[in-house]
């Protein structure tokens, strides 16, 4: 005997709305738009460690690996 | 005379032969829409969207089979009854159907828990494969840890060179923790479930009794749910918490605020308010 749940299960699958889904999984490194620099562990999220470029005009030091 | 009431008897015997009935149909329905939902979890590549809209869907038509009764009594028994027996006299085989009827409110719930948790087993042995993949560093190839109990985007410092990396996962693993770990848990604390709504059960066929009335009975059956609830909270969090990095303080605060609404009742109904 088929299934009498199909349609219900076909309907869903056509009538649903298609979102935008992140298929991948990642890994990402922000680098320094001045000299190119990875940022290193427990370094200031604001400013390069390497040259020295601020990434946010604040003046506080922020380092999230240390939260 | 003799033959008004066989003739009765016989509405009696053909109204119990379509409550068993629909019944019946009832459980051979909840096992088609488990079928059904398993198999399109995996067909759709694991889509929860539409894994959660077709079970939406054959809910609503498995809980018609409940309006299916009381339509059936009012339109075609009842009209024949009534040539034989007063309203009041036909009030037995109303409830008859009434009761079939509430029980599938129930057993549907019951049954979402455990087609929920099955589905939840299954997503999560799929999704999580994607953790265990090699993740390495961009900066010198150096195999990443990732803390695999977040579920979300979070920063991995390499070991060797030091560069912090940020892991994004896919759609799948962050739905984990957004639609997968709770039905999980509700699935692993069923046993907990059953006791806690037998004593809501029992708690709400007692009559309130008045300000000038013993409340002994009333007491023991809050006492009884009062355990029953926390022991369901304690193992729906414990169970949670196997699967989240979660701070046991955390956990006691969630039991807490989950207890909150019953104590909050509790005090309303000894104090009659």
């Amino acid at each position: 005997m088929s299934n009498p749940f199909k349609k219900i299960i076909k309907n869903s699958g056509d009538t649903q709305k298609k979102w935008e889904r992140r298929e991948t999984l990642d890994i990402l490194t922000k680098k320094c738009p001045d000299c190119g620099a990875a940022r290193p562990k427990d370094t200031n999220l604001t400013t390069c460690d390497y040259c020295g470029y601020k990434f946010m005009k604040i003046n506080e030091k922020i380092k999230p690996d240390n939260i | 005379m003799q033959k008004e009431v066989t003739t009765y008897l016989d509405l009696v015997k053909r109204w119990d032969i379509f409550l068993n009935k629909i019944n019946a149909r009832f459980q051979e329905a909840l096992i088609m829409a488990k079928e059904a939902i398993m198999n399109n979890l995996v067909e759709s590549d694991y889509d929860m969207t539409q894994t959660s809209l077709a079970w939406s869907g054959i809910k609503a038509q498995i809980q018609n089979l409940s309006d299916k009764i009381e339509q059936t009594f009012e339109e075609k028994v009842k009209p024949q009854m009534l040539q034989y027996k007063k309203e009041y006299e036909i009030l037995e085989e109303y409830q008859k159907g009434l009761a079939l009827s509430e029980t599938f409110y129930s057993k549907i719930e019951r049954f979402q828990i455990e087609l929920e948790g099955e589905i939840g087993l299954k997503f999560y042995n799929h999704a999580i494969r994607f953790l265990n993949e090699n993740f390495k560093c961009t900066q010198c190839g150096a195999q990443l840890q990732i803390n695999k109990n977040i579920f979300r985007a979070q920063y991995v410092s390499c070991n060797y060179c030091n560069t912090v990396n940020t892991f994004m996962p896919n759609a799948k693993v962050s739905e984990i923790k957004w639609h997968i770990i709770d039905k999980i848990a509700r699935y692993k604390s069923i046993n907990e479930y059953d006791a806690m709504i037998e004593a809501q059960n029992q708690f709400n066929s007692l009559r309130m009794p008045a300000d000038n009335e013993d409340k002994t009975e009333i007491k023991q059956v809050l006492k009884k749910r009062e355990i029953t609830e926390k022991a369901y909270w304690n193992k729906f969090f414990t169970e949670r918490n196997k699967y989240f990095d979660e701070d046991t303080n955390d956990v006691k605060r969630y039991i807490e605020n989950k207890m909150k609404y019953f104590y909050a009742e509790q005090q309303r109904i000894l104090n009659n308010q």
